[in-house]
């Protein structure tokens, strides 16, 4: 009697593990209701990620992924203050990455889950650059019907090119093209000369008026609206609008190379899970795609073989446009975005001596 | 029953609803400037000299964009409704409707409506080009005067619609006295209209004043580059995540319409005094 009591006890009890493992495998979650959160930009390139990374994704894993946008950079600050995280997954811009990863805002990235071929300085300690986009001069064919391959130097002529200008709120985009538009040359631009970067641009600032913008589409608008001759402004956007039928032009020459990152909030919910998705968003595959809904280049070199000639010149990092543009050096920003940060706000006060 | 023991039983509710209140408050403005102090010692003096020429600029730019615009609006809205008042019924209710329409109208909406109409291609700068009054497109957009311009307009209608209220309020027998004594137009609005409506448009121009100081769109949609008010920058360093920097020159830069605030409510009693 007792040893029967004992096996249906013991049989009790392992139906109870049985079930208590289904629910909570693995770490906490059912096979089916793996998910998680990925923000991003929204407008063309959500949609390109959607059809490149999303669903491929979740054809692939059976995880399911919300979307949503990537919030204001204060709210990630937010979330590592607060032990939360409403997201997984950000899509964040390069600054951000090295600004936020040593406050402890953000998560350290997996190394060994990642594809070997990724282009140098691709991955760092707290992101994963997910594809490369250019800043570019990009002008109103309208108002200059023969302009062409316009650089820096005549972004800074306004006796040529005459009108306002259109200028990225980002020291970075400002102080290198100064520096080109001064005569540096793209190879010897790092480490960048401050101080003669700031007095060309005090320059720019005494022959027209500088417009300040901070959203991507802004350009587009002011370009269009006439408000400004020319503008720096990034290649997706300007294709995307030239698509759209809009007499826009841009240029490659001295474009500056740049990256958008995938990071893990600190207190994200599913770390694993999203670098198991952070892995496959840099697979060859998956970065072919990307680049052919979208012009921004791979990260990953095996991609450039799936790409054809047409598609690949469209893309700022393509191996046919490398030689006319310049890769912006995050270690020195790194290293000097605070200092060079309260200069840019003093700049744009007027306060610079 | 006795004031005294009415007062008593009382006490519990006063302390639960002024004191409490105001602990929170002290707290809320404390908390701020204590993680600032805190924040401030982190720095090098090559940094603190840097934030405090920037916090310097701030504050006495938007001093200047917020007073600018309180006085546009204030003095406008006070000739508005001086105007209006003397039209017969249904003109002036209907010069009323139309100037508080904006309010109902999305303030982003009513900013890109100001860009279109003060853009370079647009039918203002068209009108002062083929006039041959300027030769080039005047910069009213992503300027200092886009600022103000923008401030003005988000600040007029419900300002009209006050000073109509006070213009209204003005006791009818001080115009029937003034009339009945022989007096102008000119004189009734030398003696009664404007000393009777002044601690209003004073009181307005605080509030305008303050509302200008605070607000965070209409500069960073229609500002330029040396434009950065107090909360543009606020914005910005909570952006990167300098927050303790952001709440105690928050906390600082509250005391500039908080004292005008106190010292114009003041010289408003002193005007009112005047009158009675």
């Amino acid at each position: 009697m007792n040893a029967k009591k004992a096996v249906s006890t013991i049989a009790v009890l392992a139906v109870i593990a049985g079930l208590l493992a289904w629910a909570f495998w693995p770490d906490g979650k059912t096979p089916s209701s793996r998910k998680i959160v990925v923000g991003s930009w929204g407008g063309a390139y959500q949609t390109a990620q959607r059809k490149a990374f999303f669903e491929p994704f979740m054809a692939k894993t059976s995880m399911q992924i919300t979307e949503t946008s990537t919030p204001d950079y204060g709210k990630i600050y937010e979330w590592q203050r607060s032990g939360t995280a409403s997201a997984d997954v950000l899509d964040v811009e390069t600054f951000f990455v090295f600004q936020a990863g040593p406050k402890g805002a953000l998560a350290p990235i997996d190394r060994n889950l990642l594809p070997k071929n990724l282009m140098e300085g691709a991955v760092t300690d707290f992101g994963v650059a997910s594809c490369a986009y250019a800043e570019i001069v990009a002008w109103n064919s309208q108002t200059f019907p023969d302009a062409s391959n316009l650089n820096w130097s005549d972004f800074w002529d306004t006796a040529k090119y005459p009108g306002p200008r259109g200028l990225r709120d980002l020291p970075a985009t400002g102080l290198e093209a100064a520096l080109m538009a001064d005569g540096v040359s793209p190879k010897d631009l790092y480490p960048l000369d401050v101080d003669r970067a700031f007095r060309k641009l005090d320059e720019l600032r005494n022959s027209t008026r500088i417009i300040l913008w901070s959203s991507g589409s802004k350009p587009v608008e002011l370009l269009r609206d006439g408000t400004v001759a020319l503008s720096t402004a990034w290649n997706g956007r300007i294709y995307d609008a030239r698509h759209e039928g809009l007499p826009l032009a841009m240029s490659f020459n001295q474009a500056t190379l740049d990256w958008l990152w995938w990071v893990i909030p600190a207190n994200a919910a599913n770390k694993k899970e999203s670098m198991e998705f952070i892995a496959f968003t840099l697979q060859a595959e998956s970065q072919k795609l990307l680049a052919l809904n979208i012009p921004y280049g791979p990260t990953n070199s095996d991609a450039w073989s799936l790409l054809d000639e047409e598609s690949s010149k469209a893309l700022a990092n393509s191996p046919q446009n490398m030689d006319r543009i310049v890769v912006r050096d995050n270690k020195w920003w790194a290293e000097h975005e605070q200092t060079i940060s309260d200069r840019w706000r003093e700049w744009k006060l007027k306060l610079e001596q | 029953m006795h004031p005294q023991s009415q007062l008593g039983n009382r006490t519990p509710f006063v302390a639960v609803s002024f004191l409490l209140p105001a602990l929170l408050l002290a707290a809320g403005l404390a908390a701020p400037l204590i993680a600032g102090i805190l924040d401030l010692a982190t720095l090098d003096s090559r940094a603190v000299h840097a934030q405090s020429r920037i916090l310097a600029a701030v504050l006495s730019r938007t001093v200047a964009f917020a007073a600018i615009s309180a006085c546009a609006a204030t003095l406008t809205a006070w000739t508005f409704a001086l105007a209006i008042d003397s039209l017969n019924v249904p003109l002036r209710k209907a010069l009323l409707t139309i100037s508080v329409i904006p309010v109902v109208v999305h303030f982003l909406l009513r900013t890109y409506g100001l860009h279109i109409l003060f853009g370079p291609k647009g039918p203002i700068n068209a009108a002062l080009m083929s006039s041959g009054l300027v030769q080039n497109s005047v910069p009213f957009t992503y300027s200092a005067a886009g600022t103000c311009l923008a401030l003005t307009s988000w600040l007029l209608p419900i300002s009209a619609l006050f000073m109509h209220m006070a213009v209204r309020h003005v006791p009818s027998v001080l115009y029937d006295a003034a009339h009945s004594l022989g007096a102008s137009p000119w004189a009734t609005l030398k003696t009664v209209s404007l000393p009777q409506t002044f601690p209003a448009a004073l009181l307005l121009f605080a509030l305008n004043f303050a509302l200008g100081y605070g607000t965070y769109l209409s500069p960073e949609l229609l500002g330029g580059l040396e434009d950065v008010t107090v909360v543009r920058l606020i914005a910005q360093m909570l952006r990167e995540g300098r927050s303790a920097e952001a709440a105690w020159f928050g906390t600082i830069a509250t005391a500039i319409p908080v004292t005008l605030f106190v010292i114009l409510t003041k010289v408003r009693s002193l005007a009112l005094e005047q009158l009675s």
